[in-house]
């Protein structure tokens, strides 16, 4: 009989160097690293091609029988119609400048969630079907040829990557990641592997217009139930409008800031401001899903969701579309949509501030202008009050979100709203905010709770730049303009750095605003109790009078 | 790495030893003819094969703050939205190798981390820039050999470059430089665990290659020293299409010649296309106005999606019973 | 030398071996990054572990501190294993990894001092701070687990809530 080994012993070693050529090792699916596969009715529903019940941790994936030709052929259409896929998979030099910039390597360790290696793992089959010394020479210069433990490997590290572009921004070549994800997804959707997480909401996005599939009627009176928190603590009941035609502006968020906490204070906060400003605006049912989990799909998935916006622009007699705050739907709209389902339908025009007379010109084609542009405009020409003195029982920080800051450049809109409804902003460290943001670990369609662990690990980075700051500078908010954010955060500071709270800009904006005849605010507009309201109230008047 | 080193050294003991032999026309004429040939169809080739496929999407990774309201400061360079703007981006890719630079650490000072600076990690960038530049002198000077009379900037580089005036023949900077960036840049591949990692035959190959070329270009000119008047007639032979006989010249000259073809015969199809490719990378080269100017994508497919009158037709009775306005009321869809 | 210089002397060297001892948990390829950069934010694995062994070797040392210092600096540290792949015993066991190298370098030393229950107490002082480590990584787990339970419940939070005022509605109807 053995003894019980010393703990040294338990702790199993790491094999030795390059014991396995990374070409060799499988992966391994345990609980808490993959995502639950979409259901095959969803995907029947969807018609997407060879769907079928499937487990990701079962060794037979019931992949079709031709899913070798199948899948060799989709990528080789992809590299005809990619110009970007062709140039990523010959020119990068694997220097290694992205390794330790991914915050899923960082967090796990494994070294094919390096940027380059995630990436190799498809040119690997890009060299041996299109290059010709690949041809030659195979597998001495990393060439393999396809098999079913191929295919598990590219699900298990595409969906190890939230398309978050970080990678990109540090290659000398501009090699992005996300483009290669998204194309590995697409093929993977091609032989029927799909994830529940995005399948779903996909779904219910095409057929309800909204991602959990809550219809028109419920989900009017949602929001008329959130117009009614409102009213709890302003004293004034913002109007709803729904699918009014001829209204100036279509105003679209993603559908989570209706139904999940904390989302629905920003929205709350929309409703607020909206009203405040008397803006002849509607929300549309119909149009009522901004989140675009058809990007995480394929192209054309994001195109067929994203076409609804101008459709109903269009039926409604919209002059222009404003458009909440939200990550990856910001990216298709300011990278994809126009490309998409442009032209723009002839009823809109050149978006203008009706307040400001601002026109936005950089939204000039698209019409499609974001909320954070749209306030900072506002506030820029003081068309607000503020009692900021109502946020002061925070000391927020900024969370850059992937999209807007790596896809959109949008990084000083929100800062300069920040600055005027606070008093106490505080950044995070240099290389973990603006271009160089962290993820959240869960974006991309990875925000489901069954990988939480995955989420936890990945959003390292991120929760303990956050830490830090907490740890430094009294730090107990975080602000973000993404909905996917406002789900994922919470959880990921309350497990790195618990004490913070998460919510959007436009939540801290309306518990700021001074509205025409409100009542004195004495909670903020998550029903808590301001602090020291006295002295607030003191503060707003000396506000007004100036 | 040792494969690759082989292979290096097995080239260059090839044509050393073959030239040495009588073959030197087939490794100082033929071969580098072919090499250029291949070169530039295959460069040609290769950046007709990306070109070939469309950029379907306007997709620039945005490195700082887009053009807004004109009170935001736009990071012209890092997001540009004009052409100049995406010129200049690019400029500074191309020339200064913007994104390596982009590599900064963090490192916390004093008690308890109460300070935080920030300092470059930029060794990576640094020799990599330097190879480059030096790489790109090292070819310049070599004009004196393929032209006659030599160019005045050529010889103005020489004399910068031979400007510390160490022994005789003069001592080349750059060839130096050159040969230490590249054994950094090995070095890396080789100690850093990660990179060894990730490397493959195709990583260690053209640094051998470069090594190989780099060490018996340095032979040449300063210890087997080459008859340069002769080498000179050769190579003008060479390039006027009209070969003379390489009789008299040593057979290293020939292997470094060979190394060199080898690397223009390796170049299109290899990593090293990276070269042309950088023009075509498309989340550098595009401005970021998607907003503002409609990008086109030539396979487009048709739109296909639940439109609003499918949707009227699924939810008209819940639709109605919360007072939406309706295209066609309840009974009136009825009949 | 008696045994607080000891432990003193050979503190950066032992520092070093065990944090090498963690990194080589992890595969070997990215040992280089997690040993090499400083950044705390670049590099927070290796930050974390780091500050972890510093708390760890000053508590076991027999430095004056409190059970809340030592779990705020292990905190982040066990935290971080408890979200990686693997059982809880490869998680929470690297504690143990100090064992050895502590026999090796230190006990000689106490020994021949005369300092050998010194040096026992330094052992158990390593059990303790092991158990301090499980209550942090039983707490980690446990808010995993919640999270995953308020996330489903937050994504619904609305649907339900308006759920429930419709049979409300209904019942008053």
């Amino acid at each position: 009989m053995a003894k019980l080994p010393a703990p040294q012993d338990l702790l199993a070693s790491r094999p030795p160097f390059q014991g396995e050529h990374w070409l060799d090792i499988k992966p391994d699916f345990v609980p808490g690293g993959f995502c639950y596969p979409a259901k095959k009715e969803t995907m029947e529903l969807l018609h997407m091609p060879n769907p079928h019940e499937w487990d990701p941790a079962a060794d037979d994936w019931g992949l079709p029988e031709n899913w070798e030709q199948t899948i060799c052929d989709a990528f080789a259409e992809r590299l005809e119609k990619h110009r970007s896929l062709k140039l990523f998979m010959d020119i990068c030099v694997r220097c290694g400048a992205c390794a330790d910039k991914c915050h899923f390597f960082l967090g796990t360790n494994d070294p094919k969630n390096m940027p380059v290696l995630r990436a190799e793992l498809l040119r690997s089959l890009y060299r041996r079907d299109h290059t010709m010394l690949g041809k030659l020479l195979g597998k001495t210069i990393g060439a393999r040829g396809w098999d079913k433990n191929v295919v598990k490997e590219l699900f298990c590290y595409a969906y190890q990557c939230t398309e978050c572009r970080r990678c990109s921004l540090f290659c000398p070549y501009g090699i992005d990641t996300a483009e290669i994800t998204m194309i590995v997804r697409e093929l993977l959707h091609e032989v029927g592997l799909g994830t529940h997480w995005i399948m779903d909401p996909v779904k219910n996005c095409s057929f309800t217009g909204n991602h959990l599939g809550i219809q028109p009627h419920s989900f009017v009176e949602i929001v008329e139930m959130l117009a009614d928190d409102c009213e709890t603590v302003t004293g004034i009941r913002p109007k709803t409008p729904f699918n009014q035609k001829n209204a100036e502006i279509l105003f679209i968020t993603p559908s989570g800031d209706v139904f999940a906490d904390p989302g629905i204070y920003t929205f709350m906060g929309y409703l607020m401001l909206f009203h405040e400003l008397d803006l002849d605006y509607t929300f549309s049912t119909y149009a009522s899903e901004g989140g675009n989990f058809g990007s995480f799909t394929s192209f054309n998935m994001a195109k067929k969701l994203n076409a609804k916006m101008y459709a109903e622009a269009e039926r409604l007699n919209a002059k222009w579309i404003l458009g909440g705050e939200c990550g990856h739907m910001w990216r298709v709209i300011n990278q994809y949509m126009d490309t998409y389902n442009g032209p723009a339908p002839a009823n809109m025009i050149l978006p203008v501030s009706p307040i400001t007379g601002t026109t936005f010109t950089n939204a000039s084609s698209t019409k499609m202008v974001h909320i954070a542009e749209f306030t900072a405009d506002l506030i820029h020409h003081n068309k607000l009050n503020f009692d900021p003195g109502r946020n002061d029982h925070i000391i927020t920080t900024f969370h850059d979100s992937c999209n807007p800051a790596r896809g959109l450049g949008l990084l000083d809109e929100p800062r300069y709203v920040l600055n005027a409804v606070c008093n106490n902003f505080v950044e995070m460290p240099e290389n973990t905010i603006r271009e160089q943001t962290f993820c959240c670990g869960a974006g991309s369609g990875l925000n489901t709770e069954e990988i939480m662990e995955l989420r936890m690990r990945a959003g390292m980075p991120r929760g303990n730049a956050l830490r830090y700051v907490q740890q430094k500078f009294g730090v107990n908010h975080m602000a973000c303009v993404c909905a996917i954010d406002r789900a994922t955060l919470p959880p990921l500071a309350n497990y790195w750095a618990p004490g913070v709270t998460v919510s959007g800009l436009h939540e801290l904006v309306a518990n700021a605003l001074v509205m025409k005849g409100e009542q004195k605010r004495t909670m903020d507009l998550r029903q808590e109790d301001l602090p020291g309201v006295e002295e607030d109230e003191s503060a707003a008047q000396e506000g007004e009078g100036e | 790495m040792f494969l690759s080193l082989l292979l290096v050294l097995l080239i260059g003991a090839v044509a050393w030893a073959g030239s040495a032999v009588g073959f030197a026309s087939l490794f100082g004429v033929a071969l580098p003819y072919l090499a250029l040939a291949v070169f530039i169809v295959g460069m040609v080739c290769r950046m007709a094969y990306w070109a070939k496929s469309p950029v379907p999407f306007c997709i620039p990774t945005t490195g700082g703050q887009e053009q807004s309201l004109d009170f935001i400061k736009q990071a012209k360079f890092d997001c540009p939205n004009t052409r100049i703007g995406v010129f200049v981006r690019m400029f500074l890719e191309i020339f200064l190798f913007r994104s390596l630079f982009r590599n900064t650490q963090a490192d916390l000072v004093g008690n308890n981390g109460t300070g935080t600076v920030y300092y470059s990690s930029k060794w990576l960038w640094c020799f990599a820039l330097v190879f480059h530049y030096c790489f790109l002198l090292v070819f310049l000077r070599h004009f004196r050999f393929f032209t006659e009379p030599v160019p005045f900037w050529t010889t103005c580089l020489e004399t910068l470059d031979g400007v510390m005036q160490i022994g005789a023949p003069r001592f080349f900077m750059t060839g130096g430089i050159l040969l230490a960036a590249l054994l950094f840049l090995l070095g890396r591949r080789v100690f850093n665990e990660q990179l060894r990692y990730i490397s493959l035959v195709n990583d260690y190959f053209p640094l051998w290659l470069l090594v190989g070329i780099v060490c018996t270009g340095v032979c040449l000119r300063y210890f087997d020293k080459a008859e340069i008047a002769m080498v000179k007639i050769f190579i003008m032979g060479i390039t006027h299409f009209s070969p003379v006989s390489p009789d008299g010249i040593t057979p290293l000259f020939f292997a470094h010649v060979t190394l060199v073809s080898a690397l223009l015969l390796y170049f299109p199809f290899s990593k090293l296309a990276h070269m042309g490719g950088i023009f075509f990378s498309p989340t550098r080269n595009m401005a970021n106005n998607s907003r503002r100017v409609r990008h086109i994508n030539p396979w487009n497919p048709p739109k296909q999606y639940f439109t609003y009158a499918e949707y009227e037709d699924t939810y008209r009775d819940v639709m109605a019973e919360v007072g939406l306005p309706l295209e066609k009321e309840p009974d009136r869809a009825a009949e | 030398m008696n045994i607080s210089e000891c432990f003193r002397n050979y503190r950066e060297e032992i520092l070093y071996l065990w944090t090498e001892a963690v990194y080589a948990t992890y595969p070997f390829e990215t040992k280089g990054l997690l040993g090499t950069v400083i950044d705390p934010f670049g590099n927070p694995g290796g930050d974390m572990t780091r500050e972890a062994a510093q708390a760890m070797y000053d508590a076991v040392a027999g430095d004056e501190t409190t059970v809340e210092t030592v779990k705020t600096a292990l905190e982040r540290f066990v935290k971080l294993r408890a979200v990686q792949k693997g059982t809880p015993s490869r998680a929470l066991g690297v504690f143990y990894l100090l064992k050895p190298i502590m026999r090796e370098r230190l006990l000689p030393l106490c020994a021949a001092s005369g300092e050998l229950n010194g040096y026992l107490a330094a052992e158990s002082r390593l059990d303790s701070l092991t158990l301090l480590a499980f209550d942090i990584h039983m707490a980690a787990r446990e808010t995993l687990a919640e999270s995953r339970i308020m996330e489903i419940r937050d994504r619904y939070a609305q649907v339900e809530r308006w759920a429930q005022t419709h049979t409300r509605k209904a019942h008053l109807l």
